[in-house]
């Protein structure tokens, strides 16, 4: 095999895992390399490093989204969908909102479609100024799913015009409340005063709490005075409000 | 001279490229000086700052005045991204905004644009007839520049990518010896620029996302293995900024107590083993105290555990952090457009979210405890929520999880309710 074939093979394979691989194989059982060779191996494996290194940080963003149960989408310019992480993808399959047709993203109402693709469209032109166009995707009797269009000006040095752009959805319905384990650590409540304001937090009330531990109202009201003087509130509300500004985010077991 | 040149460049990218010590003038069968080229060009894959350098180079190579890449969109030849080197930047603007689907060249050999396509349009358009011409007055007499080639790198659909020399009369019109010496080229110049564009493509992907942790009211830190902060974003910097018992330094986030201190390094210690797949803790949470006696800090830390492929990031985990006592936004805006609340209605719901207290909100707004609930009612049906405690869960971890300042608001008509 000429040494030119090799070096094109070299750039056909940066960024793809397997092949660059085996190209690194076979080139190692065929030494000694060329020195033309050799040279362009090491900018081959530049641009791979570079390449895996950065797929990596979309990776772990992607799924600190999912921890904060936040959808991320990233799409080209025609809505065509290039990743998408667990919550995005669960609520593509829900098809409450969004779905997929194809390869690309559309969305559920009817009116809305033209909506999603045009401010996909239009954030990938324009220089939003630091702000990120936010728009509502109607859902059947449910809230509706907000969306941010997030975009960003390409680099100087790319001869490119399919842009990527990422979906942020955020569903107002979908928090879940912290473990009891998290909201002993905050506020060094007992485990059963733990269990409760996991439950208050989901927005039942008192009642309904004390039904699902299975104790009596008195009991319960107990629990609650405790809750309320740990977390220094003086009302449900502002006991409620204390438990919410936990951070938002999902633990996996 | 060209090629003591071109020998020069290449050590220089030699000794970059290439630790080892036995460095040797590059030697192929093809001549020395497509081998330089070729390097040139791929030394651009990587790196996309050097696309000048690789365009100087041909330039050199192509006795032109002016050379450049440009990718153009659709029928009408929009560019949508160029590079060009040896172009006035003056009469580049010109080009950009005007000139570029005036080009007379472009509306002749575009059509005919296939990958490996090298052309010289002179044939086609005498310059007789190119000298009364818009674009020849406006562009070509001030650069200096008559007689071209052009040829296509990729093609997409109707989109091409199109590398472009441009000479003085003095030099000449190209010969099909010129011509057919630039066709080995174009297929580096592709694979070049499509590692180049997945690159950019990634690296512009990375930005956005990393934008829109910057566009979330709570912190967010990444940490890697070895404790290290891999990202930080907006929200987390300025808690830290508050300099209030948590500071960053180089080996992760630092509370200002000794026994926190030891509390977060267990933490993450633990959540860095079940990140790696060796322990089974889903993360932890503590509280940071606060020398201005203000209600701590919440952190909560989570293992992030990757797909297997990105082995190299295993052990990583996430901090999120929150401060009790940041105000909550005006959300009015985003109540009336979310859930159509009138704007007394938002203003309602607005201060309820920010003291979590009927009475405080009726005292704050100077109204009486009965107009409150009355709002408070209405809000319920259109939020579709039944009890306090819900309404307050939806207006605290609903959309006004992102900052507002962060949003464009658009005249999107307000969606039916639910």
């Amino acid at each position: 095999m000429s040494d030119i074939d090799t070096i094109e093979d070299i750039y056909e394979a940066v960024g793809h895992e397997g092949r660059w691989r085996r190209l690194n194989d076979r080139l190692a059982s065929a030494a000694p390399l060329s020195t033309e060779v050799a040279w362009h191996l090491a900018i081959g494996r530049e641009a791979h490093d570079q390449q895996v290194r950065v797929s990596g940080e979309i990776s772990t963003f992607m799924m600190v989204q999912d921890q904060l149960t936040i959808g991320a989408l990233v799409v080209d310019t025609d809505g065509r969908i290039i990743h998408a992480n667990a919550i995005a993808s669960r609520h593509l399959a829900e098809r409450a909102a969004l779905t997929r047709v194809g390869e690309k993203v559309h969305a559920v109402a009817m009116d809305d479609g033209g909506v999603l693709s045009d401010a996909i469209k239009q954030a990938s032109l324009a220089t939003n100024a630091g702000r990120n166009p936010f728009l509502l995707l109607r859902r059947e009797r449910r809230l509706p799913l907000c969306v941010v269009v997030v975009s960003t000006r390409p680099s100087d040095g790319a001869y490119e015009n399919r842009r990527s752009v990422v979906l942020l959805l955020v569903d107002p319905e979908l928090a879940a409340p912290p473990g009891t384990d998290v909201l002993r650590a905050l506020f060094g409540f007992t485990a059963r005063e733990a269990e409760l304001a996991a439950i208050l937090m989901t927005g039942c009330g008192l009642e309904e709490g004390a039904r699902t531990l299975g104790v009596a109202m008195t009991t319960a009201r107990t629990f609650l005075a405790h809750i309320t003087a740990k977390t220094e509130s003086h009302s449900q509300p502002e006991l409620m409000h204390r438990l919410l500004s936990i951070p938002n985010v999902t633990q996996r077991r | 001279m060209l090629l003591q040149w071109n020998d020069r460049m290449s050590r220089t990218r030699l000794t970059r490229g290439t630790p080892s010590s036995k460095i040797r003038l590059p030697f192929m069968s093809a001549d020395a000086r497509m081998v330089s080229l070729i390097r040139h060009v791929y030394g651009a894959a990587a790196d996309e700052t050097q696309w000048p350098a690789v365009l100087e180079h041909l330039a050199d190579e192509y006795h032109g005045g002016v050379a450049g890449l440009q990718y153009r969109t659709g029928v009408d030849g929009q560019i949508s991204s160029s590079k060009f080197v040896r172009f006035d930047p003056a009469l580049q603007r010109a080009y950009g905004s005007y000139f570029a689907t005036r080009n007379p060249w472009t509306r002749i050999t575009q059509p005919l644009f296939r990958p490996g396509f090298v052309y010289t349009p002179d044939s086609m358009l005498p310059i007789s007839q190119l000298e009364r011409t818009e674009f020849y007055d406006g562009i070509l007499r001030p650069a200096g520049v008559v007689h071209c080639f052009g040829a296509c790198v990729l093609r997409r659909g109707d989109d091409v990518l199109s590398f472009t020399v441009v000479r003085s009369r003095a030099v000449g019109a190209y010969d099909v010896r010129e011509l057919n010496s630039v066709r080995p080229i174009l297929p580096h110049l592709r694979r070049a620029v499509q590692v180049n564009e997945r690159l950019s493509g990634l690296a512009r992907t990375r930005a956005c996302l990393a934008d829109g942790l910057d566009s979330l009211r709570q912190g967010v830190v990444v940490i890697n293995r070895r404790g290290r902060i891999v990202f930080a974003n907006q929200a987390a910097r300025a808690i830290v900024a508050l300099q209030d018992g948590l500071s960053i330094a180089v080996d992760g986030l630092i509370p200002a107590s000794r026994d926190e201190r030891r509390r977060l390094r267990a933490l993450l210690d633990e959540s860095v083993r079940t990140g790696a797949g060796e322990g089974f803790s889903a993360g932890g949470a503590m509280t940071v105290a606060r020398p201005s006696m203000k209600r701590p800090f919440f952190l909560l830390i989570a293992p992030l555990k990757l797909p297997l492929e990105s082995a190299g990031l295993s052990g990583m985990s996430t901090i999120f952090i929150s401060d009790p006592e940041a105000q909550v936004e005006n959300i009015d805006e985003l109540l009336h457009r979310l859930y159509g609340l009138t704007a007394r209605e938002a203003r309602v719901a607005n201060a309820f979210a920010a003291s979590g207290s009927l009475d405080q909100t009726a005292e704050q707004l100077h109204l009486s405890r009965e107009t409150v609930r009355w709002h408070i009612r209405h809000i319920y049906r259109k939020t579709g929520t039944n009890r306090q405690a819900a309404l307050l869960r939806l207006l605290i971890q609903g959309a006004s999880r992102l900052k507002l300042e962060s949003l464009q608001l658009g005249s999107q008509a307000n969606p039916p309710r639910p």
